[in-house]
Parts: structure tokens; C-alpha cells; sequence
């Protein structure tokens, strides 16, 4: 008699007390809701954002398993809607093997996170933050996939260094092909490269990041970088029949950070620098444009840990579209945060923000973002 | 957190305790090390096990929490939600008092737990830390 090997390991997993207490298993998720209100622009990330818009939420799940000693598996999968952005589409965040050998030596391979910055690592966190969005002129909202996480390999540790203090270090590279349908294919669109996205990748991406626990208690530095070697945008228009290929050899983006905590309190700034140059080539009319992102931006922010259910958040952000052109394009924003944590896994946030264009010297708006957000997680 | 800091204060006066699993090696343990496991900086034993945080709920505990890592019950959480949501750790375990925080780091290899004080437990290693 034949016994399908389905029974017998349902059998033998019928047996054994917990098969999966050795995998040490964890599971974790969160949700997010919101609503976006916008005064003096009628469509800030959602199109209907000056009537007041509901198209704004989050999610993630996750799980873990720690199946013998050093090592660590797990992934997770996100999905948002941010007005006009996504949609909801579910898209793998983030999975991977991840041998920690020793504090000062740990390699991931997989789908990794790429540390720019303070919080690249935990762009779509709510809980990591105060406010309902990060900075925008250095984490932006709209082309997030772009630099968030590569599939390759990362090699990372923490190292003591005495009276000099500690060291936290990753070296990251890989490669990506990322899903046009999301965010950045929407942020092409917009800039004007094609009707319709159909293909975004980055080659080869290599990055760093070294942060500096400094003697000086609660003062932390960081420098991090990415060269994403080999981008490339592909799309359609079928309006005028033409194909489109943005090709950048390296796309560089440079970010300094600091932060520092001292009781209650939180300080950071940062600043990030992008740099690429390349062209459109528009075909079957065979024109070429030239493409130059010289962009660059910064915030500093101040938020104090009032009370364990509480917090306040401010901060002022600037971005401009010419780093060479500080007379220019420019953004300058005002942001006031209220984060009520009623327990310990559920968060209420308010977010106002006043922003200040201006397009050349003469020329402003003035628009005004509020943001609500409300963060249950598990 | 006035309270917090008021019982820092008191806090302050006396060392800390980490509680250990009896199979993990303590050696070379300071306040410096376990502030850094606390805040998840360090997440193995010298022998590679994994550590495993346990946290103690209440005024005393968020004291004997702040003193060495600077942060209370509260924040320290929602900074290991970021390790956790960006894949880089698994959550804490959270208790609440002392004697389950005994129970939880005698049954699990790596786990540490940080009072102010806590009674003799031949199931544990204690160590003494001098302070954030």
C-alpha cells in the first residue's frame, strides 16, 4: 500500500509537540489610515487633496525565524496608498538570510534595506517616527522605491572603539528591477518621460554608511552613500508613437547626518545631495535630451519624548532642484508634528505642514498640508 | 516621566542588576554592553547566541531602564519596532514584574532582563552595573 508522503509528514508533524518551536517563529505587522486636507494647491500627493482625501494608507507583515544559532530569516511585504501613488499594490519589502557572526561582522543576502541616512532603513515604519511623513527633502515621498532596498548582499557590524566610542558600518550592493506600476514609475510619468513607464532598473548599486556613536553621550554622525550604476527608464507614448530610454551611468546620492538625544529630547539633521547626468533618447524621431539631476536638500528637526504617550515634533526642511542655483527652484517648509500613543501599539498622529515655492526670484505659492494618521501595529 | 526621573534619582544612588541566563558568558559585561543590547546595537553573545531583551513594566524597571540606556519602557520599544519593521531584530519579550522577568530569562538561552534589584535566583547570573 502506497502512502502519500503528504500524510506522513502530517503525521509526523501531528507528533511532535511544536515543530516549529526550533524555528523560534515571529510575526509582526502594522496599518495605517489617513487622510490628507491641502489648502492653496488642490492636489497635493492626492488629486482631490484640496477637498480633503481618505486615499492614504499603510501596511506591512512580517515574519522572522531564528532556526539555529547566527542566523536570522525573514521577509516582509508592504503596500500603501498615497493618493495617486501605488495604489495599494503589495510589493516584497524586504527578505532575506542574515548570518550575524559576531557584533562587528553580520552578512545579509537577499532583498536588503540600504542604509542612507537615519531612517532609509525604516522609510515606511510609522512607529520609528513622530511625525506622519519623514523630512521630505531628504527621504522623498513619491520616488521611495528608488533607493530603499537593492537584491544582493550587505555586510554590516558594530564595533567598540574605546574612549573613541562605537562604530556601526554596512557595505551594500546589488541589483533591481523595480515594478513600474509603483510610486517611481508614477514619478517618471510626471516628469515627463513617457506616458506609460514600462521598465525601471539599476544595474549594479553600491553603497556605505559609517555612523559614529561619539564619546560625547547621545551625539551621533553619520555619512552614507549610493551609486547606482546603470539606471535606467524605459516607456511608451502611444499619443505620438514614440519610445522613450532615460540612461544615467551612475546615479549618486551623498547624505551627512546627525543626531543627537539627550533625555527627552531628540535633535537631527541632515543633508542629502544627489548627482546624475545622462539623456532621453526619444525614438523613432531619434531625439535626444539631456537629463541632470543636480538636486539637494536638508532639515533639522527637534522632537521631545514629553511623556510616554506623547510627543511633539517640529522641524524646518528645504529642498532645491539646482544645488548650484540657490536663487532658483526651491522648497521651504515648516512642519509641526503631535504624536498620542493611547497604548503602547496604537498611534495618533497630526501633522501640519506650510510650504513656501519658489520658481525663480519674484516668482512664489504658498501652500499649506495637513496630515492625519492613525498606526495600529502587532 | 517626572516620575521616571524622580525615580532615577533614587535610582542613580545604586547600581544596577542585569539579569542573565546561567549558560551565557558574562564576561567583560558592563553597563556599556548592555546598553547597547537594549538598544539593539548588539545582538549576540560571544558564543553567537541571540540576545533576547526582556522588559519589566513599571515605574522602577523604566527607572532601572533609563539609567543605563537612557531611554524609558516606551521608547524603547518603539525603537526596536524599527529594528523589527526593517527586519533587523526580533521584538523584546514584556513582563510584568520582576519575578516573571526571572522565570523568562531562566527558561530562554541569551535572554537578559535589567531591575534595580531582584532576589537571589540560583536559575541566573546577576550583574552588577555601575550606571549608564
Amino acid at each position: 500500500m502506497r502512502i502519500p508522503i503528504a500524510f506522513v509528514l502530517a503525521g509526523a508533524l501531528a507528533a511532535a509537540d511544536d515543530p516549529f518551536a526550533p524555528l523560534n517563529l515571529e510575526a509582526h505587522g502594522f496599518a495605517s489610515f489617513g487622510y490628507l486636507r491641502s489648502w492653496d494647491t488642490p492636489d497635493w500627493l492626492a488629486d482631490d487633496s484640496g477637498d480633503g482625501s481618505t486615499d492614504f494608507w499603510e501596511a506591512a507583515v512580517n515574519a522572522t525565524a531564528r532556526p539555529m544559532d547566527h542566523l536570522r530569516l525573514g521577509a516582509q511585504i508592504f503596500a500603501r496608498d498615497l493618493g495617486r501613488y501605488d495604489n495599494g499594490k503589495p510589493t516584497l519589502d524586504w527578505a532575506y538570510a542574515d548570518w550575524r557572526q559576531v557584533d562587528a561582522l553580520g552578512i545579509q543576502a537577499g532583498r536588503v534595506r540600504i542604509p542612507l541616512g537615519l531612517y532609509n532603513e525604516v522609510l515606511d515604519v510609522d512607529a520609528a517616527r513622530t511625525a506622519a511623513f519623514l523630512p521630505v527633502s531628504v527621504y522623498p515621498l513619491v520616488n521611495r522605491d528608488l533607493f530603499i532596498s537593492t537584491d544582493g548582499a550587505r555586510v554590516y557590524g558594530y564595533v567598540t572603539m574605546g574612549d573613541a566610542g562605537a562604530f556601526d558600518y554596512s557595505l551594500v550592493a546589488g541589483a533591481k528591477r523595480y515594478d513600474s506600476e509603483l510610486a517611481v514609475g508614477t514619478f517618471f510619468q510626471e516628469m515627463g518621460v513617457a506616458e506609460d513607464i514600462t521598465e525601471i532598473g539599476i544595474d549594479l548599486g553600491v553603497g556605505a554608511m559609517l555612523h559614529w556613536y561619539t564619546p560625547c553621550e547621545g551625539l551621533g554622525l553619520r555619512i552614507s552613500g549610493l551609486d547606482g550604476h546603470g539606471f535606467s527608464v524605459r516607456g511608451i507614448s502611444p499619443t505620438i508613437g514614440a519610445t522613450a530610454e532615460l540612461k544615467v551611468d551612475d546615479y549618486l546620492l551623498g547624505m551627512l547626518s546627525a543626531i543627537y538625544e539627550h533625555g527627552d529630547w531628540t535633535v537631527a539633521a541632515e543633508y542629502a545631495r544627489y548627482h546624475a547626468t545622462g539623456e532621453i533618447t526619444i525614438d523613432p524621431f531619434s531625439l535626444i535630451v539631456p537629463y541632470r539631476d543636480d538636486s539637494d536638500g536638508g532639515y533639522i528637526s527637534a522632537t521631545w519624548h514629553a511623556r510616554p504617550w506623547l510627543e511633539l515634533y517640529s522641524a524646518g526642511e528645504a529642498s532645491w532642484t539646482d544645488a548650484h542655483d540657490r536663487g532658483g527652484n526651491r522648497i521651504l517648509t515648516a512642519v509641526l508634528a503631535v504624536n498620542l500613543m493611547p497604548t503602547p501599539n496604537w498611534s495618533l498622529k497630526v501633522e501640519g505642514r506650510l510650504n513656501r515655492q519658489d520658481y525663480v526670484v519674484g516668482q512664489a505659492e504658498s501652500w499649506q498640508g495637513l496630515a492625519l494618521k492613525t498606526t495600529v501595529d502587532f | 516621566m517626572r516620575a521616571v526621573m524622580a525615580m532615577l534619582l533614587c535610582a542613580a544612588a545604586q547600581a544596577q542588576v542585569a539579569l542573565v541566563h546561567a549558560g551565557s558568558d558574562v564576561a567583560g559585561m558592563d553597563a556599556a554592553r548592555v546598553r547597547d543590547m537594549l538598544l539593539g546595537r548588539v545582538s549576540t553573545w560571544s558564543d553567537g547566541s541571540p540576545v533576547t531583551i526582556v522588559l519589566v513594566e513599571g515605574t522602577a524597571a523604566d527607572a532601572s531602564l533609563a539609567l543605563i540606556a537612557g531611554r524609558d519602557h516606551a521608547r524603547l520599544l518603539r525603537g526596536w519596532k524599527r529594528l523589527v519593521y526593517s527586519g533587523g531584530g526580533t521584538m523584546p519579550m514584556v513582563v510584568g514584574s520582576v519575578r516573571e522577568a526571572q522565570d523568562a530569562v531562566a527558561r530562554r538561552p541569551g535572554a537578559i532582563a535589567v531591575v534595580e534589584e531582584a532576589p537571589e535566583d540560583v536559575r541566573l547570573k546577576r550583574v552588577r552595573l555601575d550606571g549608564g
